[in-house]
């Protein structure tokens, strides 16, 4: 099968997926290579989309530039995320038409960038578009209310019998959960192939102390997951069960990790996020809002709920691409048009932008550390 | 310091020299100003679409019998694990004498699952299929075979009206949110098969 992609095909992550659901962007690179593709993740920063619907094209066309650089030598480009390939394939042509240098590489790019799901599934009928920037402005707008979001998680969680717990950083989340375990252990707990629970390390600790059983087929009595993200209005932890580990979700005991900025403030906005996820025949098939322990009236479901809040570094960011971000989107226009006059600053400033997205983005990061380089 | 205090000390100090967020416009559904058939229409497309198969049947007396043929087409015991909703329970599965049904919560080794939807979203071919006292979530992971009945009416347009559907439908006997609610788009592991019961009233907006 990889010799039918010799070329590298490469990920343009998206914003939406980089910052907001870096789970999605393992999928989609392992769906990639599942069917042949040998996959490349260039060091990237927005594709401009938010620059041109804020109406300043001079700003979007210096991040064009920057990202056709970043993917000139892939053989084709996968988006998950429909708004972001339209914006490479009907706007950077017309973005760059007037350069003489850059309107063939834009049209170029243009004609090897693909919708993630149209390169999985070529039979498949694209899903419906949607104004793909929302998710971006909810993100935006629920990070400016993250502490209230997040007492609400603890509320609305402990009052339906679940149990939170905070977590600086991994060392002390390992340590919390390893306790977790020993309070109720009885027999080996089962993990999921999180990238939150690969961050912190979590399968090699346990199984130093003889405490997993990843290889049991039957319903474990404790089962490890990771969160995609949380709801804020209910206290849910959305999971998107594991290959073949769907089992684990039915623990009487359940032990749930999430990261501290992964956070929908209601439902509403939790569907929008399931939206940006690959979709179409690749996208995930089953979604599990978990919220507490099973109630006395319900069938199944854990008798023990946990949830680990983790931050490991991530107020860090928050602090510097907060103060930073807003600013230079408020004044974005102003900035790129008198940058415009001096080509040397025009690129080291679009060179800081894209650093300063690379630094927040949380699939680019984990992407690098897992040793793809 | 603890690290409740400490993290929240430090969101607030961020979060607070935060300026403005531009103005977010409400989604535009492409469910919107379908009528009922138009809605039933996109719900089997998109489900067929993400790798459900789906079939309609005209009522629930219909439902063993195509249980049972799907059985049979994939070459499947006829044994099948169903959810213990009293609406699961009415349906005359003695109509077909031969199938072998087992009420409650998934096991380990189950290859069927039989679960009815709380809703089907029309945009996406979502089922939405919270737990509770009558209906189990682990039916929707776990067997590698899952068969889904979904009445007609309870197919809506988007999934804020699935939501919508059952805040009401909890507050109604008394409850908050279930502790699980299952999102079920196409196959996955295993398959999926959506048998829609009913008959369209075209007169419905």
């Amino acid at each position: 099968m990889p010799s039918s992609h010799p070329h590298p095909t490469g990920l343009l992550v998206t914003c939406p997926v980089d910052l907001c659901c870096p789970e999605a962007g393992f999928t989609a690179a392992e769906k990639l290579r599942v069917k042949g593709h040998t996959v490349t993740v260039p060091a990237q920063g927005c594709c401009g989309r938010t620059m041109l619907e804020r109406g300043d094209r001079q700003g979007a066309a210096i991040l064009a530039r920057g990202m056709i650089n970043a993917f000139a030598g892939c053989a084709s480009i996968a988006v998950p995320h429909r708004a972001c390939a339209a914006m490479v394939r009907d706007h950077y042509p017309a973005l760059l038409s007037v350069d003489p240098v850059w309107a063939d590489r834009a049209r170029h790019m243009a004609a090897r960038c693909h919708d993630l799901a149209d390169l999985l599934a070529p039979h498949a009928e694209p899903c419906p578009d949607r104004p793909g920037l929302q998710v971006t402005r909810t993100r935006d707008r629920t990070l400016r209310h993250l502490d209230q979001h997040l007492r609400s998680v603890e509320a609305q969680l402990t009052e339906s019998g679940g149990r939170v717990h905070w977590a600086s950083d991994g060392p002390d989340a390992v340590s919390l959960i390893r306790q977790l375990c020993l309070d109720h252990g009885i027999g080996p707990a089962m993990l999921d192939h999180s990238p939150l629970l690969i961050e912190i390390g979590l399968e090699e600790a346990l199984a130093r102390d003889g405490m997993t059983g990843s290889g049991m087929m039957s319903v474990p009595l404790i089962g490890i997951s990771g969160a995609l993200f949380l709801v804020a209005e209910t206290g849910s932890a959305v999971i998107l069960p594991s290959d073949g580990k769907a089992h684990l979700l039915l623990a009487r005991c359940q032990i749930v990790v999430a990261a501290i900025d992964q956070i929908a403030a209601t439902l509403s906005d939790a569907g929008q996020i399931l939206q940006v996820l690959p979709q179409g025949s690749d996208g995930p098939s089953r979604v599990l809002f978990a919220t507490g322990p099973r109630a006395t009236d319900e069938a199944d479901g854990p008798d023990h709920f946990h949830l680990v809040l983790l931050d490991n570094g991530r107020t860090d960011l928050l602090d510097a691409s907060m103060a930073a971000l807003p600013g230079l989107a408020q004044r974005a226009g102003w900035i790129w048009r008198t940058l415009s006059r001096f080509p040397v600053l025009y690129r080291r400033a679009t060179s800081m932008l894209c650093r300063l997205q690379r630094r927040g983005g949380s699939f680019q990061a984990r992407w690098r550390d897992a040793g793809h380089g | 310091m603890d690290s409740r205090k400490q993290i929240l000390t430090r969101v607030c100090t961020a979060v607070a020299g935060m300026g403005p967020v531009a103005d977010s416009r409400p989604l535009v559904s492409m469910a919107g100003g379908l009528t009922n058939l138009g809605l039933i229409e996109q719900f089997g497309k998109r489900a067929i679409a993400a790798g459900a198969s789906v079939e309609r049947v005209a009522d629930t007396a219909r439902v063993p019998h195509a249980v049972a043929d799907h059985l049979k087409a994939l070459g499947m015991p006829a044994t099948v694990r169903v959810a213990g909703s009293p609406w699961l329970r009415a349906i005359p599965w003695d109509r077909r004498p031969r199938l072998t049904l087992s009420f409650g919560v998934a096991r380990t080794g189950d290859q069927v699952g039989v679960s009815a939807a709380l809703a089907g979203v029309a945009e996406t071919g979502t089922l939405v299929i919270p737990s509770g006292s009558d209906q189990a979530a682990g039916l929707l992971l776990l067997p590698p075979l899952q068969i889904v009945i979904l009445p007609l009416h309870h197919i809506v347009g988007t999934l804020d009206d699935a939501w919508h559907g059952m805040a009401i439908r909890q507050q109604a006997r008394g409850l908050g949110m279930p502790s699980r609610v299952c999102l079920a788009t196409g196959a996955g592991d295993g398959q999926l098969h959506v048998i829609l019961v009913g008959e369209p009233d075209a007169a419905l907006p």
